[in-house]
């Protein structure tokens, strides 16, 4: 279980997130939704451990968050996996850093498995540069849930991939959670309303200026319907709705208030 | 540009013939008879171009000189010796220059060698700590910048050797392009790869051979490659100091002897060996840095 109460943070003066509280279950699939600079991906960092929050506390099953946490492994939209190792010494190296007793083959047969897993068995040797963006998210994530971390972070991951690859690995992601069985939690970052109703068991929607807790909905109906059929499921469709509801109102409620124009900036 | 070639290929080893210059024709034959294998070998029009365009060039110098020394002698004779005489000598100089170049490598290696071992691990700790950083970067920015030639009378006095003192000054030469390339690269590393690393929880000893030194290795290479012109500059200037052998000492001993063919062909033999080294390191360059190739 995370918990979250009342957390805030502040760049130079700026708030960019103001005092979020709410918790996130074990097992959940939270789906972090928000425009660009509502503070999603600050607040994945301070789930991390990577960022201090200014006030508020985080804690990860009653231990609060106090530097790079254990529990935790992250998928960044790039720059996750070592460019200078291949895939496969990619994932030895965070199997290694997680279980030391290993032997040199151990780690060799554990990251070729989990290459498999994610569908790029033949990769091992191949360096993150000669491999297309869908591949190399494969195997950031490969190496992500290769160690044991009971919480996966996901920072808008496939935030820069075509449709294509993109629902590939949605499906993934999903497959993923879904074999876990509730041991695995997973926050995921994204501005994409269709991808967090297809993926999140909970939406927490964010609203920007500053950052903050807009809605958090329940989704976890959606977890049993296919792609084709969540998105003619009515409940679902009343779900985005309101999602877009909530997005518009947070937008129309600044213009009307104290933001100003200036060419065109402000919205 | 091939007829260009042609035509100077005839004119330069038929002036040079007539002359009986037979080592002058031989190179002038030589030449082209190289880029013709090189062009057979090489792959891409561009590249071919290149090689023609690069020999047009070295024949045009070539006969230039043969016939403003040899032909038609209208260059002082002191100052410009024939092509045939600098060849000639070039061969029966060849033992006591490679002589000299191991003496010359002596220096440069060790010292190089040195300014590698202290900058890349000083850079690697001042760039991965902002408070070290910003307290060497005043002295790395007034230091770099002078010339290490103004320390050669300290290094004679209070080094025991000459080689001391010399190596001293092309370390210091060597030593600051590589540490503020190095410091650079550790700052440039993306901040979303080292908070990989820190999710990773790496030991320190993985963190720095693992993340730290290969993310701001390509920063270092192009540094040490400066370094490395940097050193070879230096080294000229140290051999000064009171070598009694090696390729900068001895260009500069014949030019007091005002012996100008010894010093134009000690100065072909230093360009030469600056060319191999620095194609070894790129070589070197291009293997560490192989990963940065994408799929064909």
């Amino acid at each position: 279980m995370i918990q979250c109460s009342d957390v805030s943070i502040a760049f130079q003066g700026k708030v960019a997130l103001d005092r979020i509280g709410f918790s996130i279950p074990d097992g959940a699939f939270l789906c972090l939704l928000g425009q660009s600079g509502c503070g999603k991906s600050t607040f994945l960092r301070l789930l991390a451990g990577l960022l201090k929050a200014d006030c508020g506390s985080i804690s990860i099953d009653g231990k609060p968050v106090d530097g790079p946490e254990k529990a935790c492994s992250v998928v960044f939209q790039d720059y996750s996996l070592f460019p200078w190792m291949t895939t496969g010494k990619n994932i030895m190296l965070a199997l290694k850093a997680a279980c030391p007793d290993k032997s040199k083959a151990e780690l060799r047969n554990l990251a070729e498995s989990y290459l498999e897993l994610v569908g790029l068995g033949g990769a091992f040797d191949q360096y993150p540069a000669s491999l297309s963006g869908g591949m190399r998210q494969r195997a950031a994530i490969a190496r992500a849930i290769s160690v044991p971390c009971r919480i996966l972070l996901m920072d808008e991951p496939f935030g820069a991939l075509d449709p294509v690859n993109r629902a590939m690995l949605q499906d993934l992601v999903r497959t993923l959670h879904a074999d876990s069985g509730g041991q695995r939690t997973v926050v995921f970052v994204t501005h994409d309303v269709d991808e967090a109703l297809y993926l999140g068991t909970q939406i927490a929607v964010f609203g920007s200026s500053p950052g903050r807790l807009l809605a958090l909905e329940d989704n976890s109906a959606a977890r049993t319907l296919s792609r084709e059929k969540l998105f003619t499921n009515e409940a679902t469709l009343a779900l985005q709705r309101k999602i877009m509801a909530v997005y518009r109102a947070d937008m129309t409620e600044k213009l009307n208030g104290k933001m100003l124009f200036q060419n065109g900036n402000g919205i | 540009m091939k007829i260009l070639l042609l035509i100077e290929f005839i004119g330069l080893t038929a002036a040079a013939a007539w002359k009986h210059d037979w080592f002058a024709a031989a190179a002038g034959t030589l030449l082209p008879a190289i880029a013709l294998l090189r062009c057979l070998t090489v792959w891409g029009k561009a590249r071919r171009t290149a090689i023609v365009d690069v020999t047009v060039v070295l024949e045009s110098f070539l006969l230039a000189w043969q016939l403003a020394t040899s032909n038609w002698p209208v260059l002082n004779r002191v100052l410009f010796p024939t092509p045939d005489a600098v060849l000639r000598l070039f061969f029966s100089e060849l033992k006591d220059m490679a002589h000299g170049m191991l003496s010359s490598l002596y220096l440069l290696g060790t010292a190089y060698l040195l300014a590698l071992v202290t900058a890349i691990p000083g850079g690697l700790l001042v760039g991965n700590s902002p408070r070290l950083r910003n307290a060497a970067e005043p002295f790395s920015k007034v230091l770099s910048a002078i010339p290490p030639i103004v320390y050669i009378p300290y290094a004679i006095a209070l080094l025991p050797s000459f080689s001391a003192a010399s190596i001293f000054v092309i370390w210091s030469g060597a030593f600051w392009p590589i540490f503020v390339s190095t410091i650079a690269g550790v700052v440039n590393i993306p901040e979303t790869l080292l908070d990989s690393a820190r999710m990773l929880h790496l030991g320190k000893k993985t963190f720095i051979f693992k993340v730290l030194l290969p993310g701001a290795m390509p920063s270092i290479l192009t540094g040490a490659s400066l370094g490395l012109v940097f050193s070879f500059l230096l080294l000229t200037a140290a051999e000064l100091i009171g070598a009694t052998e090696g390729l900068g000492w001895y260009v500069k001993n014949f030019s007091d002897f005002a012996d100008y063919t010894r010093v134009i062909v000690g100065i072909i033999f230093i360009g030469i060996v600056i060319t191999a080294i620095a194609a070894g390191f790129k070589r070197i360059e291009k293997r560490i840095l192989r990963y940065k190739e994408t799929a064909q």
